[in-house]
């Protein structure tokens, strides 16, 4: 697994880290659904646009 | 902004007559109980794309084609009817003014049943009317 530490906390950079995990859980998400043959998958806009829909 | 748009795109689909020959429903939403070939508009999202002057937003809109038979060519010239169509969508409304309409992506997949899904996304990025500006006076 690559980790990454940063010397310093900024604002921008905890921005940056939490789309980062918004787009990573988005993706495991839709593998999950996919292998199940999941339609619906296809109809979450949190799944389609993960960095667009913020936290709904 | 996002459901005016959702509401024009879903007339706009279902008044072109060559869709609606080849489609047994245009829908919002995913139809229940309809057999295919049909289309739905089945997500939408979207977010600021104001100016100085207008509001406006970015709406990502996602449309769902379904057809049956395996042969990928099988909903071909329906995805081109309704690209161009979209492509087509006038640029003022009462509601909004359209600023751009863009293709962003599209994937198919084969469903059980013999049945092809396709999904087809698009961005739009829409402003309110363009107002007169007030009268100067005398």
């Amino acid at each position: 697994m690559i980790t990454a530490r940063a010397a310093s906390q900024s604002r921008e950079l905890a921005k940056l880290e939490a789309k980062a995990a918004r787009l990573a859980e988005a993706y495991a998400e839709e593998k999950l659904r996919s292998r199940r043959g999941d339609p619906v998958r296809w109809r979450m806009p949190r799944l389609l646009w993960p960095l667009m829909t913020g936290d709904k | 902004m996002e459901t005016l748009l959702r509401a024009a795109l879903i007339d706009w689909l279902r008044a072109d007559p060559d869709l609606t020959s080849e489609l047994n429903s245009v829908a919002e939403e995913a139809p229940v109980a309809v057999a295919p070939p049909w289309l739905g508009l089945v997500a939408s999202a979207s977010t600021d794309w104001s100016t100085k002057t207008r509001k406006g937003r970015e709406v990502r809109i996602a449309l769902e084609l379904h057809v049956r038979g395996d042969d990928p060519a099988t909903a071909g010239h329906v995805i081109q009817a309704i690209e161009t169509r979209i492509e087509a969508f006038p640029p003022t409304r009462p509601q909004f003014d359209v600023a751009s309409v863009t293709f962003l992506r599209a994937r198919a997949e084969q469903r059980s049943g013999n049945r092809r899904a396709i999904l087809i996304e698009y961005r739009f990025r829409i402003l309110t009317p363009d107002m007169p500006e007030e009268g100067i006076p005398q």
